[in-house]
């Protein structure tokens, strides 16, 4: 390869650098891809049984518009993804005034993106229930509403709470914990 | 080999069972490859650091050959899948030999590449080289092959100079591998593996592989410098037990135990033509688990080899045999301190032995005491800086009789050498698109048993060669920036790499000399320091229905600073020449319904080689013009579980000149395999 043959390279590898430019991400939606991530974070909490159905309340703001409705399709795409260590889950949807009240015990709660206006409320209700709240808004973590903060547009990213884990007694594998973004 | 086994066994099962006692407030589970993978939506590699990290935070340039890539390449060895990764070299010396370097310096038994399976060094410190195929390991059992360039003594020891390869293979607890092929081809190839993995629900899991090869050497004439061994079946076999149990959630043993044989024509260190056989055993014993101190593994092994060459050395006919034993003991704990620390703690013991050849009545050894620490600092979400730093301390020695008139006695081994090494690296996530790497790491080799004085061979009438306590390690300083792009427009991926290496002490295996009233005896001696400036860009992705693409290039200037005696490849080595300037790859495959075709092109421009010298030692420089080379494969899946591939390698040219040794031949595999 010549002069010519690298300079010809260079030039093509620079127009696709170029070219190639940064693409619009959804905001508020919970898409298939973070689900399944999400399934997958789960594989590595402790206190999951093996085997045995998750139980998620997926949390909505009752005050957003279209939230319920997108809270009802999560958690029927939820419901068809397979569980981590072969099990399943069985998700059903809570605002977030039921939540609070709500005596059934879930084992995740998935707090969605319409619900991060809430977010204080959400974190008190999270430490008092010990629930292990999972979201897929960076707001999560920045209002210490969620455990994790698993989002998987683009290069997957996984943050944990640390702090909130240890006070809803929620412990993930060392291999994890060492893998993922700790704040 | 009798004997070598059981005593292991026990040292194993006792150094698991009082590691289970010590770990018994552990608390989570250990590294499941795939289930990381799934996870993070990339490949997961501990050769990095030591702790579990995602590739794109490695603060290493490091690339992943994947189970696919693996598939794909159509090879049926290692170097045949490694000559299309990026940035590194493959010295294709005969049909079943070859040496494999990174960024270089490739040379034949080349010292420069640490290579591990599944953290179990598979280098052979007697050579300082990899006997490629007699590695215990089948393809289809491997998950990933990580390629570390620069040098990693600080997380591996010595001998990680210019790179590291640690094959993982899958682990048999997560991942169920059962296959079986069967390969024919062109130089009479016949091949055959298996693999099978039996579970016991998911507390105990055993997988056994095993494989064996026969096939003739290239037809094309040995030169005749090399000499005029006749040629002889090149043949491969290989068991190999890897048992894990998961004694809870958060402990794990392994037990594995490795045996393989092989016989090959070979172009041997002094680069004369020869006949090889090599038989190795390796068990090993490794105890994981997720404590509240962290992550903790204890790992113990023992490596035996033995090769036996009908050489020539210094111009005498010799019978060489190497048994060189290795054991091993590391201990480690990997610990999250806190959300923004993560350290690693290790301690290593190593013990390393060989007899003398061919006069067999002395013997070399050396013990390595090893502390090290990683560091990871997430100094913000998106810039962490990861240092390490190793200390090595080594105890050499000699025992037995010495040959009349030999210039050293048992004391001149009595040394002591201290040795530290580092990593450095900051990686900075800029955005989405874009993430920078800086790194600085130091790297420690140190001379093979053989220089050492394992390798001692006396003439009564010509030059006589011995080893000797006075060769000093090489190390290498390697600095460099690189820059990875997401191209998600064209769902492609960048990575580049700027790099500056100097290298001091080099080491010849002939270059000294001493007189005695004996005779001449030539010895291995430093011979200078050399420097490597280079770049590499690396782009691939993917496009259209099952499309997928790729393509690298290496730029690399090296200047050795040589002694007189040792200039223009007078003494074995001339890492300036020998090492072309210009590397490029290309590939391009398409998956669709029941096919999978991919196509390879690797161009290297001119470099020189080296060839034996008239005299009795000593080697002159040969020029190798610039070639390229295409391999292909078209796979069709006759039934879900059962292929059918043609695959071959160098398909453009019946024979071609890729080393000074014989000219490379055309190889066509026809295979069958069954996954199930």
């Amino acid at each position: 390869m010549g002069r010519r043959g690298l300079a010809v390279f260079g030039a093509l590898l620079l127009a696709a650098t170029l070219l190639s430019g940064t693409p619009a991400r959804a905001t508020g939606v919970v898409t298939g891809e973070d689900l399944q991530a999400i399934s997958n974070a789960l594989g590595f909490l402790g206190e999951l049984s093996h085997g045995a159905p998750i139980t998620v309340a997926v949390v909505y703001a009752f005050d957003a518009q279209d939230a319920k409705l997108q809270a009802a399709q999560t958690a029927a795409t939820l419901n068809t993804i397979a569980g981590p260590n072969h099990s399943t889950f069985r998700s059903e949807i809570l605002a977030v005034k039921d939540l609070a009240q709500t005596t059934n015990h879930y084992d995740v709660v998935l707090l969605m993106p319409s619900t991060m206006s809430q977010g204080a409320i959400l974190g008190e209700i999270a430490r008092r229930k010990r629930l292990v709240t999972i979201s897929t808004s960076p707001v999560c973590i920045e209002t210490h509403c969620c455990v994790l903060m698993v989002n998987a547009d683009g290069r997957v990213q996984i943050v944990l709470d640390t702090a909130l884990a240890d006070l809803v007694d929620a412990h993930f594998s060392s291999v994890f914990e060492m893998m993922v973004e700790r704040r | 080999m009798t004997g070598r086994f059981p005593d292991l066994l026990r040292a194993g099962f006792l150094g698991c069972a009082a590691a289970t006692l010590l770990f018994a407030q552990a608390a989570a589970q250990t590294i499941d490859y795939a289930a990381l993978e799934q996870t993070f939506g990339e490949p997961v590699t501990t050769s990095a650091t030591g702790s579990p990290q995602r590739v794109t935070d490695a603060p290493v340039d490091m690339i992943i050959i994947t189970s696919d890539d693996i598939r794909r390449s159509g090879a049926h060895d290692l170097p045949g899948i490694l000559r299309h990764a990026a940035g590194v070299d493959v010295l294709q010396w005969t049909n079943d030999q070859a040496d494999v370097g990174v960024r270089g310096y490739d040379q034949v038994y080349t010292p420069r590449l640490l290579v591990l399976v599944d953290g179990r060094q598979v280098y052979a410190d007697y050579f300082g080289f990899t006997p490629w195929s007699a590695l215990p390991v089948e393809l289809s059992a491997i998950r990933q092959i990580e390629i570390v360039k620069g040098p990693n003594t600080a997380l591996f020891g010595f001998n990680a100079l210019g790179g590291v390869i640690n094959i993982v293979t899958r682990n048999p607890l997560y991942d169920d591998t059962n296959t079986a092929s069967l390969t024919g081809g062109t130089q009479s190839l016949a091949e055959g593996t298996g693999v099978v993995t039996v579970r016991d629900g998911d507390t105990a899991a055993l997988r056994a592989s095993m494989g064996g090869r026969f096939d003739r050497d290239f037809g094309t004439p040995v030169p005749t410098d090399a000499g005029a061994t006749p040629r002889r079946v090149d043949y491969r076999g290989e068991a190999d037990l890897d048992g894990i149990v998961r004694l809870s959630d958060k402990i794990q043993i392994g037990l594995e135990a490795s045996h393989s044989a092989e016989g090959q024509n070979e172009i041997s260190p002094d680069l004369t033509f020869e006949y090889s056989t090599i038989d190795t055993d390796s068990i090993k014993a490794q105890l994981s688990a997720d404590t509240i101190a962290g992550l903790v593994r204890l790992t113990a092994y023992t490596n035996w080899i033995d090769q036996r060459a009908d050489a020539v050395v210094a111009g005498n006919p010799s019978v060489l045999v190497f048994n060189d034993r290795v054991t091993v003991v590391q201990l480690e704990d990997s610990l999250a301190v806190d959300p923004d620390n993560t350290v690693r703690l290790a301690g290593e013991y190593r013990f390393n032995t060989m007899g003398t050849t061919p006069e067999h009545d002395g013997t070399i050894f050396y013990s390595v005491y090893s502390g090290s620490t990683t560091w990871q600092w997430a100094i913000t979400p998106s810039l962490a800086l990861t240092n390490a730093v190793r200390v090595d301390d080594l105890s050499l020695g000699r025992s037995g009789l010495s040959p009349q008139f030999y210039p050293f006695t048992d004391a001149d081994w009595n040394k002591n050498l201290t040795k530290f090494s580092y990593n450095s690296g900051l990686v900075w996530h800029a955005d989405e698109q874009n993430a920078f790497r800086l790194i600085a790491s130091r790297g420690v080799q140190l001379p093979s048993l053989n220089g050492l004085g394992a390798l001692l061979s006396v003439s009564s009438t010509g030059v006589s060669v011995t080893g000797t306590p006075d060769v000093k390690p090489t190390t290498i300083a390697n600095y460099e920036v690189g820059w990875d792009r997401n191209l998600d427009d064209l769902d492609a991926r960048l990575r580049t790499s700027v790099f500056h290496q100097i290298t001091d002490d080099a080491a010849s295996i002939e270059g000294g000399a001493l007189f005695t009233p004996g005779g001449l005896w030539a010895t291995p001696a430093n011979i200078g320091n050399s420097r490597a400036d280079g770049f590499e860009i690396l782009l691939n992705g993917t496009f259209g229905e099952g499309w997928r693409w790729g393509s690298s290039y290496r730029f690399e200037i090296v200047h050795d600073e040589f002694a007189p005696f040792a200039q223009n490849g007078a003494d074995y080595v001339d890492y300036d020449r020998t090492t072309p300037h210009h590397l490029v790859k290309l590939n391009l495959g398409w998956s669709g319904g029941r096919w999978d075709l991919d196509g390879y092109t690797n161009y290297q421009s001119r470099m020189f080689g080296l060839i034996p010298a008239p005299g009795p030692v000593g080697t002159v420089e040969e020029n190798i013009p610039g070639y390229t080379s295409v391999d292909a494969r078209a796979g069709y899946r006759l039934t879900e579980s059962i292929t059918a591939a043609i695959s071959g390698q160098n398909i453009l040219s019946s024979h071609q000149q890729q080393t000074t040794g014989p000219e490379i031949e055309r190889r066509v595999l026809l295979s069958l395999s069954i996954a199930y």
